[in-house]
């Protein structure tokens, strides 16, 4: 069992005290070279630190002084992205008819038979209806065909062809009215 | 008794050094706590320096980058802005813009009458009937989004091609208030925002 020394024991030796002292110093001694250790060390990241910090500040108030020196442009920005916003979201519920009117000459033209646009209409949410007159009965017929290929029907998200008309006495014309929604053009 | 022993531990030679020793580790030990905590202190305020340099770098960036876009002209764009979507609306301008409206594109405006549904306190909706030939009624459904001196977009259109004298045309014109104008934090402007806007300064 390990011996334990008791400074106030009334029954401690003087070489006992003697080897303590001799201990306590050994013991502060590597602790003292030990604390100095540990204390550059510490020294150097607070170096570190402080030249880290300097360094970001330098940066802080380099790129504050650049924003502050171009306050007017942000607030002319700022002013700006409100009405730009404003007008894009305008835009958006734009009816673009001219747009889609030109969209659908060039459907119309793909078929295989002469049709004339006779009407249009569009909203903004894309929803159209439209008529196509025809000077034959055949070649009205070809463009039921065509408006039910992939190449006619995959411009719309819906559509139908609402009313087959023919009318006149004389030179008889053939009316196809369609109804549906385009799909949104880019 | 023990206090003769301690006096004697006192007087012994080995005791000074000692305890010099154990109050410079002491001393040292509170100089380590002392110095730990300041770096400690250095280190937090580096994280929320550093935090705070992302967000102005970030701001810096957004503004290089604008100001890149815009190359200065970002007061010509408010201008334009400005003119397409006016801070006040009055009877006056609405016909201005309307008689431009005819004048720039050749068709006629026969009448006008409010869409009291689709009208709000900042948009302003018409249903016009218009007429025109064949040439200017294209040329209004081309061009009718800025030619007027102002943004007025299209909110439906019927056309029968067999009467082009009279067809119905609705419109919106919107207007902000100063007071309502609520500027934003951030602001990312793109390239193709430029360009829209130098398209519409060419067609004003």
């Amino acid at each position: 069992m390990k011996k334990r020394i008791d400074l106030f024991s009334q029954r401690i030796s003087s070489k006992a005290l003697i080897d303590y002292l001799r201990k306590i110093r050994t013991y502060s001694l590597y602790s003292f070279v030990g604390l100095l250790g540990v204390i550059v060390i510490l020294s150097g990241i607070y170096v570190y630190f402080s030249l880290r910090l300097n360094n970001l500040s330098d940066k802080r108030n380099t790129y504050n002084r650049y924003i502050v020196l171009n306050t007017p442009f942000v607030q002319d920005l700022r002013r700006f992205a409100v009405k730009f916003s404003l007008l894009k979201s305008m835009l958006q519920d734009d009816a673009r008819s001219y747009t889609y009117y030109k969209h659908l000459i060039t459907i119309v033209s793909l078929a295989p038979t002469n049709g004339t646009i006779t009407s249009f209409k569009i909203d903004s949410t894309q929803k159209t209806e439209f008529t196509i007159h025809f000077a034959s009965y055949e070649d009205a017929i070809a463009f039921i065909e065509y408006s039910e290929t992939a190449a006619f029907l995959d411009q719309f998200l819906n559509i139908s062809l609402n009313e087959f008309q023919i009318s006149g006495d004389g030179d008889v014309i053939y009316e196809l009215m369609y109804s549906g929604s385009f799909i949104k053009l880019p | 008794m023990l206090k003769k022993k301690l006096i004697a531990l006192i007087k012994s030679k080995l005791f000074l050094p000692t305890a010099l020793y154990v109050v410079i580790d002491i001393v040292l030990l509170v100089f380590i706590i002392f110095i730990f905590f300041t770096c400690y202190d250095r280190y937090s305020e580096i994280k929320s320096r550093e935090v705070e340099i992302e967000d102005l770098k970030l701001s810096a960036d957004l503004i290089k980058g604008n100001k890149d876009l815009m190359q200065e002209n970002v007061e010509y764009y408010n201008e334009l802005l400005d003119k397409l979507i006016p801070h006040e609306e009055n009877y006056f301008q609405v016909i201005s813009a309307l008689n431009r409206l005819e004048n720039e594109t050749g068709a006629i405006i026969h009448s006008y009458s409010i869409n009291l549904n689709e009208t709000t306190e900042k948009k302003l909706s018409l249903l016009l009937t218009v007429g025109g030939d064949e040439e200017s009624i294209a040329d209004l459904l081309e061009r009718y989004l800025y030619s007027s001196g102002r943004l007025i977009t299209n909110g439906e259109v019927t056309v029968s091609f067999d009467n082009l004298s009279s067809f119905s045309f609705a419109i919106n014109m919107i207007h902000i208030p100063k007071e309502d104008v609520i500027l934003p934090d951030v602001v990312i402007i793109k390239e193709d925002d430029i360009l829209l806007l130098e398209k519409i300064g060419r067609e004003l």
